[in-house]
């Protein structure tokens, strides 16, 4: 079966590949190696690198050390160009077609330029290569068809089909079942294993335990930037993969204090739903309880998060505060009533950039701090003091908030929250993208809070934080709650289970 | 080592955040500048009857520039305040024709402008029309409604009232130049110290965060639209206090001056920075300039294209200066 000759390349590997963002080493010194004509998985929780490597393949990102080979040959790639002509395709989950085009015309994307004859695009040539790529791989489409018109599992079939017109020897894929049906799951299964019969080689990343053991030949997992290990599929299984996905030393981990007594419940979610993010959410808060709610991102913590807090709308059920119904339809009604939201991308939602600590930290609280439309500028300067020196924001309270640092500038959201004195508080991914000093700093502030009597709701990714500051957990994939922890039962193992659903508990 | 990166770069930014009114004293700078090559091409323009000309002339340009540059600041546009003006004087001339009364025909014009802004507003604000588009159609019905209803012909205007806030002085000092100064005052403290003030530039610095903070940008968008409306229901009064007449071709071109004026006064085209100091500054630049052009008897037509080509470098400018913008982290 492994017929030298019909392999598109022997072996691609990476060695020592490391890479730095400000703040943080995705990558740490990882080797990576795939053969020709093999299906090779990669997985790893959400931050472990697994995206930042494929990114450094694609030509997207630049490795800052470590080298790349294709069969044993030093390869340089520079750009996405580069990544094209050595024959790297990748398949993101959003995909980058155009839907007004034709298929043949989205299949030739990038590439009409080589099928040119005299000048003008010879459509005749480039429908003819489409039909007959498409047929190679049994994909029953009329190339004629506008992208848009097609469903999204044929979209992705398309996608493939462009790689393969750009004479590609390695595809990677990345979460390409997240949209797919069943049956489109399996015709896309069929579609790889004759790939890669043809010699190509693949390299599929997913969180669904289930399909790695359906089409792949091994698997290597990542954790926190560094490569743990890379199995063959028979020496594996689910279980020990998402031991391996996790394991890690709980040492430098923040520890709160739990147990101590809590109040009533403040906050209850009844069977939320929202058509196709989430479905039957109930859940309650009590006062100076923290919940963690953990899963993989995508899962529909953010979007709940969103509409308890009068962002989005919701499609049935109830939300009740302190045990009466409310119904908010523009987030100035749930901070009215006491709930903050301190959101996920604190760049897009978080502050205004342009304006300074003292002017955003009370942007909240203006009609609290105004009189007939007046702002008291004395108060707004006490309150913006008490809470910058509360949450030890190291700068001046005139310094524009778009040139701080990561850390500061979250510690800058936070605080505007808290100046409304909340009895709600949801939290989302709190100390993403932020050093490691300030981590710890902000969940010091967490546990205070929680002292304080305030109802707290942390969304997080990262198991450490979710396992080291909850007191309860509830998890959640795909739109659903699948299990629910007291702090003293949880572990990183049950909880990414229940995340990647394998472990589907009621409640 | 993260640590003293951060703090490194904080202090960099500290720097360049300090100083608020950067580009206000370069600004004064240019005016003197303009000031003395046109005076030294000719005398007469240092005259005082010709510098309190200067303010007289750009009493209009200088209104409706705090209106656009409210709207600029929260990431909109008006191309319709020139046929505004016109349309409000054209409603006003008629019901000065109907009724014989200055009163109301102020009245009138003072309305039909500010429900002009709001339309603008509503489409903008609350349907999410795209500005550009939107006020540009506007200015179209604006303008061609006005030439139907005027005949394409201007209407004398005699009552005093009417004519006061354009044409009357207190000694020698124009009554429309303290206003002017009155009305960049009010605005003033409103954008340093009133809840609304503080929401602009909330919305316009980063609107998807000004809604999560509970502040209901809709409103606030809407509101610029609006009250730009009714600073050009002053300035149309003002134009008919001038010209002593209703003008069918009334602020042809009004648009680009206002919005020239307020991206030289520092309004960026990215939103969320400006300040009625700069925008008062820069109304100042355009106004001087036009009339020094006109002082060296300059075909009209080389004016417009000086006037185009300072447009453009203008916003060259404002790129290069805000390209460093988004933040570091």
């Amino acid at each position: 079966m492994d017929d030298k000759n019909s392999l598109k390349f022997d072996k691609l590997e990476m060695l020592g590949i490391s890479k730095l963002f400000p703040g943080v080493k995705a990558l740490d010194k990882v080797d990576f190696e795939i053969k020709g004509g093999t299906i090779h998985a990669i997985v790893g929780e959400n931050g472990a690198g697994k995206s930042t490597l494929i990114k450094i393949l694609a030509g997207v990102y630049r490795k800052d050390e470590g080298q790349i080979k294709i069969d044993g040959k030093e390869i340089h790639i520079a750009s996405t160009i580069d990544a094209k002509k050595l024959g790297i395709s990748v398949i993101y989950q959003e995909f980058s077609i155009i839907p007004e085009l034709s298929i043949s015309q989205n299949i030739f994307l990038g590439n009409e330029v080589s099928r040119k004859v005299n000048f003008w695009l010879n459509k005749n040539e480039m429908h003819k290569k489409s039909i007959e790529i498409l047929k190679n791989l049994n994909i029953d489409i009329n190339p004629k068809s506008k992208l848009g018109d097609l469903t999204v599992g044929e979209q992705q079939l398309i996608e493939i089909a462009k790689a393969i017109n750009s004479d590609a020897k390695l595809i990677v894929m990345d979460e390409p079942t997240s949209a797919l049906s069943d049956v489109e799951k399996e015709q896309l299964f069929i579609i790889i294993r004759k790939l890669v019969s043809q010699g190509l080689g693949i390299i599929y990343i997913t969180h669904r335990m289930k399909e790695i053991f359906e089409i792949a030949d091994s698997v290597t997992v990542m954790r926190d930037g560094k490569k743990v290990g890379d199995y063959n599929i028979s020496e594996v299984n689910e279980d020990k993969l998402v031991k391996l996905m996790v394991g890690r030393e709980l040492g430098d981990i923040y520890q709160r204090e739990k147990g101590s007594i809590k109040g009533k419940i403040v906050l209850e979610v009844e069977n939320l739903n929202r058509t196709n993010v989430f479905s039957n959410i109930s859940f309650n808060v009590k006062e100076g309880e923290i919940l963690g709610i953990a899963g993989l991102m995508g899962s529909g913590r953010t979007e709940i998060a969103r509409c308890i807090f009068g962002m989005d709308r919701y499609s049935s059920g109830k939300i009740l505060l302190n045990g009466k119904e409310v119904k908010f339809t523009h987030p100035f009604h749930a901070i009215s009533n006491g709930i903050g939201y301190v959101s996920e991308d604190r760049k897009i939602f978080g502050f205004i950039p342009l304006m300074d600590i003292k002017e955003n930290l009370t942007l909240p609280s203006l009609k609290w701090i105004s009189f007939l439309g007046w702002v008291n500028l004395r108060f707004q300067l006490k309150i913006a003091k008490e809470y910058s020196h509360k949450l030890d924001i190291k700068s001046q309270l005139t310094q524009k908030v778009g040139s701080l640092s990561g850390g500061n500038q979250q510690k800058v959201v936070l605080g505007k929250w808290l100046a409304r004195n909340p009895k709600v508080l949801i939290l989302d991914e709190p100390t993403r993208g932020i050093d490691v000093g300030a981590k710890s700093e902000i969940h010091k502030i967490i546990n205070q809070l929680a002292k304080e009597n305030i109802a707290i709701i942390m969304i997080s990714s990262e198991l450490p934080e979710i396992l080291g500051v909850s007191d309860r957990i509830i998890v959640m994939h795909e739109g659903e709650i699948t299990a629910e922890f007291d702090y003293k039962e949880a572990s990183e193992e049950n909880i990414m289970k229940a995340a990647v659903g394998l472990h589907k508990s009621n409640l | 080592m993260d640590k003293d990166q951060n703090t490194l770069t904080e202090k960099k930014n500290r720097n360049q955040a300090l100083s608020r009114y950067p580009k206000s004293l370069s600004l004064i700078f240019i005016i003197i500048l303009l000031f003395v090559i046109f005076g030294v091409i000719n005398n007469n323009f240092f005259g005082i009857t010709n510098i309190i000309n200067i303010f007289r002339q750009t009493s209009v340009l200088s209104l409706i520039s705090i209106g656009m540059a409210l709207i600029i600041i929260d990431g909109g546009f008006d191309l319709s305040v020139g046929s505004n003006l016109a349309f409000g004087g054209a409603i006003g001339a008629m019901v000065l024709t109907l009724t014989g009364s200055s009163w109301l025909s102020m009245l009138a014009i003072l309305l039909t402008c500010t429900l002009m802004g709001t339309l603008n507003g509503v489409a903008v604000g609350v349907l999410n029309i795209n500005p550009f588009m939107f006020t540009l159609a506007a200015s179209a019905l604006a303008r061609g409604l006005t030439l139907g209803l005027m005949n394409a012909q201007s209407v004398g205007v005699t009552g005093k009232a009417l004519l006061w806030l354009g044409d009357a002085q207190i000694g020698i000092i124009p009554v429309v130049m303290i206003f002017v100064v009155i009305v960049y005052l009010v605005f003033y403290f409103i954008l340093r110290r009133n809840m609304f003030g503080l929401k602009i530039y909330a919305v316009g610095g980063n609107i998807q965060a000004a809604r999560a903070s509970g502040i209901n940008t809709k409103m606030i968008v809407t509101s610029t639209y609006i009250l730009t409306g009714l600073l050009v229901g002053i300035g149309s009064i003002v134009t008919v206090g001038r010209l002593a007449s209703v003008q069918p071709w009334a602020g042809v071109g009004l648009e680009f001056d206002v919005i020239t004026a307020v991206i030289i006064g520092g309004v960026s085209l990215r939103g969320g920075e400006g300040t009625m100091l700069g925008t008062f500054l820069g109304a100042l630049t355009i106004g001087i300039l036009i009339n020094g052009l006109s002082f060296m008897a300059i075909d009209p037509f080389f004016q417009y294209i000086i006037r185009g080509f300072i447009i453009i470098i203008v916003v060259l400018i404002d790129n290069i200066m805000h390209t460093n913008r988004s933040s570091a982290y």
